[in-house]
């Protein structure tokens, strides 16, 4: 059989081309692809019979019938792109069922973040842009960290244990993140700047602006020469970016804590209103004393931010209560 | 506190719209809260900070405003015609004496007495003065008292002279058990750590908090005694507190009144008094003070270029010297490089070179400061908070709502979850603000589990939350609590899907953090899961631990919560410890590009028979080219005998430099087949 395979596979490539030149659409040119290259097509059919030849033939007949394979897919490519339909077969010639590909798709379980995380990971990374870094203290304090070396002075009203969630002895649930300067300054010798978020404790009556647990984030900075216009700088800089919309109004307003000098409150005016949102100040030469930092060499500011105020100002959160109830239809929002 | 814009007029000329003058007010320190119109008057809500008591009665808000608007205080009337002797003849110490008793509690004590006053109806002036600031007039001598601590903020206190016990008047501790009616009806019962006015039977007055009812000041009054005193602050708020009861007068005493006003108050108060009635006052005062009291403070020194240091802005020093002046420091003297200045007696906050720079600051204008960029500064990446970020990521990706509770948690409940992770006595708070929570928590879950509650009962059907945060633990050795970075997660579901495996669910979520974080290898090659017998507060048989040698890093299970059907499962890992463990170098590993054989095996051995130790003896067998090892699947039921159970897996075998042949695959399973036969019993199952 030797000559006349030889003669079928010029047969095969000769009528397969015709007939590619001949169709008229795809499914004509399916016709043939199938005909001849498919499973049981005139192609696979002469191979099959490979091993009838001499062995000395075969590997010449392979070699040829494989260029009539090329042949035919090259044709039927050209004619493809000629006849500019879809260059693959159907979706159900390939075991893909139809379907309204106008059907809403199958959306994957999508958690979220809580809102008060959204927010602090913004603000962190806004700091950091502008070379904060991240400092971290314990939520359990002592009185020397809570108070004392804030220039808290032992009869101030701060100190009541009332105002505070009082553990054993001295421990106490600190009171305000300020506690992280003190611990950062104890540690690490100047220049700083970090800011630390994190929870804080006062047994405030709850309504809806007020927990007695919410969350700060406190920044610090301590170089040799940094004034007040550094804060306003830095203070405005973050809120610019934080907020990203015109009218957008800063202004520190003088007011008093006992660990900053000159202090004030951080007004901001966003969407009509006037907002506090949180204190800020030059660090009292007395917090450098207590850590050992030369007031006379290094200066620096300090500030506190309420990052509850700022989630429930940018999502427009009514109460504050919102934010720990933890139901899954108020958290879901934030995803 | 509540200010009139005409009281203020009566201290200082201004012409000013009253939106004005609030605006000015706010931006040197005094914010006002509200602006309400009272006839052609308008009164002000002011916030006072607690270092300004001076800021307590209008004249201190008026030199504010004098010094800000750079115009006089007018000048203060304190002068009265005085008599040497009453009716009967009596000088003022044949009428009443002072002993103060205790004078580590009232550093100064004045008295001062007036007779043939005719208790009236006060002039409409002063009815309208205080009116617009929310004071009911009562007579002229009590509106007189209010009206001077409302304008100089020095509480003041008229007694009855002809209804005092005396003629002596002792400041002395209360005793224990101490009876005295207040002056507002109630009826108090006095601690040994109170301080008390008393005639010679009784006490008449609570020091620096209310006067007593039985000496009150009445339209028969002819004759009245006026204390004008100095209390220190912290015995009057720690009495005010105690017995809840507080007062214009307390308010002012805690915050600390000037010491100077004492007398200056009296005479003003006898002035008004001279001017509206015919009132005579006897020559004198009786006076205690505490030695040094009165001390002259040291000069504080300021330096023009430390101003500019912490302000970054150069006020010029006439600017400088005319606001201290004006705010009523003196200049005691002055060098080319600073100047000393000596602080007026009702400004006690200001001792340092910094509470001056601050004065300055904020009357210059703390908004006129310039801005100032700081130079560039880059921080090092962190670590650990890349890889908590990447935890967090990978709960909200697996569909976990964040949740955020409370660090309190409530001693008992759900106490066998809290105690896995930490035996003993929990950190007690000693004044929670709700009674369950009166702990701090040993273990997330508690909290998280009740937020699952609450969504369940509320129709939420299936919840997934997550938290990570802190817990607190306590060590022997250690005075303070250990506080641990926790993860916990929460899966609970109403209407199980049938096939779905909740226990593989929570416990792939473990799996997926702690290939995340990349564990070093002996913290990786010693970590286990094992069942939990009992004792974990989850349900029996559904717990599993995570042990790291004898230390615990993760629990995980099914539990019961109250009122809530289906099914629910929690897990919770001690995630700062694992952080301890992950490497944060990571580096490409050559992988082999040939083709690789997989083998299927399915086993059949008793049903105790952990999935762990099966998966163990495969990874301890070190057979050639294994690669991976893969659970497909276990199965009990009809096609196996009764206790027992099929177990299949399956194994990845791939060598680095060739395509693996069947063959020599083969001789590997066989091996393993024999170790599983004999360790387990397994048979292969056909």
């Amino acid at each position: 059989m030797s000559e006349g395979s030889q003669v079928d596979l010029e047969t095969i490539q000769s009528e397969a081309l015709q007939a590619i030149e001949s169709a008229s659409d795809a499914s004509g040119l399916e016709l043939v692809r199938v005909g001849v290259l498919g499973k049981k097509g005139s192609l696979k059919q002469i191979l099959r019979s490979l091993g009838q030849l001499p062995p000395e033939q075969r590997a010449s007949f392979g070699a040829r019938a494989n260029v009539v394979k090329d042949t035919v897919e090259a044709a039927l490519a050209a004619a493809r792109e000629r006849l500019g339909g879809p260059s693959a077969a159907s979706a159900t010639s390939r075991g893909i069922a139809q379907t309204d590909v106008t059907l809403p798709g199958r959306v994957p379980h999508r958690g979220s973040r809580h809102p008060v995380q959204l927010v602090a990971s913004r603000m962190i990374n806004i700091f950091g842009n502008l070379g904060f870094q991240v400092a971290d203290g314990p939520e359990v304090e002592d009185e020397w960290h809570n108070f004392t070396g804030l220039n808290i002075p032992v009869d101030h009203i701060a100190r009541d244990p009332a105002e505070n969630f009082f553990l054993e002895d001295d421990l106490l649930m600190r009171s305000q993140t300020s506690t992280v300067q003190v611990r950062v300054m104890e540690s690490t010798p100047p220049p700083l700047r970090i800011i630390a978020p994190g929870k804080v404790f006062r047994p405030d009556t709850v309504d809806a602006t007020h927990s007695y647990m919410f969350n700060q984030l406190e920044g610090l900075v301590i170089d040799e020469e940094i004034n007040f216009g550094h804060l306003k700088a830095t203070l405005l800089s973050f809120f610019q970016q934080l907020l990203q919309e015109e009218g957008m109004k800063l202004r520190l307003r003088p007011s008093f804590f006992p660990f900053t000098e000159p202090s004030a409150e951080v007004d901001l005016f966003w969407r009509g209103d006037w907002m506090e949102m949180g204190g800020c100040g030059m660090v009292d030469p007395n917090v450098l004393e207590a850590v050992g930092i030369d007031p006379e060499k290094w200066t620096g500011f300090a500030f506190g931010l309420g990052i509850e105020r700022v989630a429930m100002a940018s999502y427009n959160i009514p109460d504050i209560r919102y934010l720990y109830e933890n139901d899954v239809r108020f958290l879901q929002q934030f995803s | 506190m509540k200010v009139s814009l005409d009281w203020l007029r009566d201290h200082v000329e201004m012409d000013l719209p009253v939106e004005d003058v609030a605006y000015k007010l706010t931006m040197c320190g005094l914010n006002c809260e509200a602006i309400e119109a009272n006839g052609t008057d308008h009164v002000l809500e002011l916030e006072v900070t607690s270092n300004r008591p001076d800021h307590l009665g209008h004249r201190g808000v008026a030199r504010e405003l004098a010094c800000i608007l750079d115009v006089p205080l007018k000048p203060l009337g304190l002068d009265f015609p005085e008599v040497a002797k009453d009716t009967v003849g009596n000088a003022l110490d044949e009428v009443t004496s002072i002993e103060v008793d205790d004078d580590d509690r009232c550093g100064r004590y004045t008295a001062r007495v007036a007779f043939d006053v005719d208790v009236e109806a006060s002039p409409d002036w002063l009815i309208r003065r205080l009116e617009a600031i929310g004071l009911r007039s009562i007579n002229i001598v009590v509106d007189l008292t209010n009206y001077v601590m409302m304008d100089l903020g020095q509480p003041l206190h008229a007694f009855d002279l002809d209804l005092l016990e005396g003629p002596e008047i002792i400041v002395r501790r209360a005793l224990r058990g101490e009876h005295f009616d207040a002056i507002d009806g109630t009826e108090l019962e006095l601690d040994s750590d109170d301080l008390v006015i008393a005639d010679s039977s009784r006490a008449v007055a609570l020091a620096g908090v209310m006067g007593g009812a039985q000496t009150e000041v009445s339209g028969t009054t002819r004759r009245i005694m006026l204390e004008s005193a100095w209390f220190d602050p912290v015995p009057v708020r720690e009495t005010s507190r105690r017995l809840g009861l507080t007062s214009d007068s307390s308010h002012r005493f805690e915050r600390r009144v000037d010491v100077d006003g004492a007398d200056i108050a009296s005479r003003r108060f006898f002035h008004l008094l001279c001017r509206e009635t015919d009132g005579k006052v006897l020559a004198g005062c009786m006076e205690t003070t505490r030695v040094g009291l009165l001390a002259t403070p040291p000069a504080v020194a300021l330096r023009p270029q430390r101003i500019e240091k912490i302000l970054g802005v150069a006020v010029p020093i006439e600017e400088m010297n005319s606001i201290l002046v004006a705010l009523g420091f003196e200049r005691v003297s002055e060098s080319a490089s600073e100047s000393h200045w000596a602080a007026p007696s009702w400004r006690a906050d200001c001792t340092r070179e910094i509470d001056l720079i601050e004065e300055i600051g904020r009357i210059h204008g703390l908004d006129r400061v310039p801005d100032f960029s700081m130079h560039v500064r880059v921080i090092p990446e962190d670590q650990q908070a890349l890889l908590i970020e990447r935890t967090k990521s990978l709960l909200e990706g697996t569909g976990h709502h964040e949740a955020l509770t409370f660090s309190f948690g409530e001693e008992g409940a759900l106490k066998d979850l809290e105690e896995w992770w930490c035996i003993g006595d929990p950190w007690v708070v000693r004044n929670p603000v709700r009674v369950n929570e009166g702990v701090l928590r040993r273990s997330l879950l508690p909290g998280l589990l009740s937020c699952v509650r609450g969504n369940r009962l509320h129709g939420v059907d299936r919840v997934r939350l997550f938290e990570v945060a802190r817990v607190f633990h306590r060590r022997d050795g250690i005075d303070r609590p250990v506080e641990k970075l926790h993860l916990a997660w929460v899966h609970s579901i109403h209407d199980p899907v049938a096939g779905a495996d909740p226990c593989r669910e929570i416990r792939g979520i473990a799996d997926a953090v702690l290939e995340m974080l990349r564990l070093d290898n002996s913290a990786r090659s010693s970590m286990t899961w094992n069942p939990v017998s009992g004792g974990s507060g989850m349900l029996p048989e559904t717990a599993a631990a995570l042990d790291l040698s004898s230390e615990r890093l993760g629990l995980l299970g099914a539990v019961c919560i109250d009122g809530v059907s289906g099914e629910t499962w929690c897990g919770e890992m001690d995630l700062g410890t694992l952080i301890d463990h992950a490497k944060f170098s990571h580096r490409y590993s050559e992988f082999s590009r040939y083709p690789g054989v997989r083998r299927d095996l399915n086993i059949v051995v008793e049903e105790s028979v952990l999935w762990r130790d099966i998966s163990s003896e495969v990874e301890s067998a070190q057979l050639g080219h294994f690669e991976e090892l893969t659970f497909v699947d276990v199965y009990q039921g009809k096609q196996v005998p009764r206790g027992q159970k099929s177990v299949t897996f399956s194994m990845a075998f791939r060598a680095s430099d060739r395509s693996l042949t069947r063959e020599e695959v083969d001789e590997s399973i066989d091996g393993l087949m024999q170790r599983l036969k004999s360790r387990f019993q397994a048979q292969l199952r056909t």
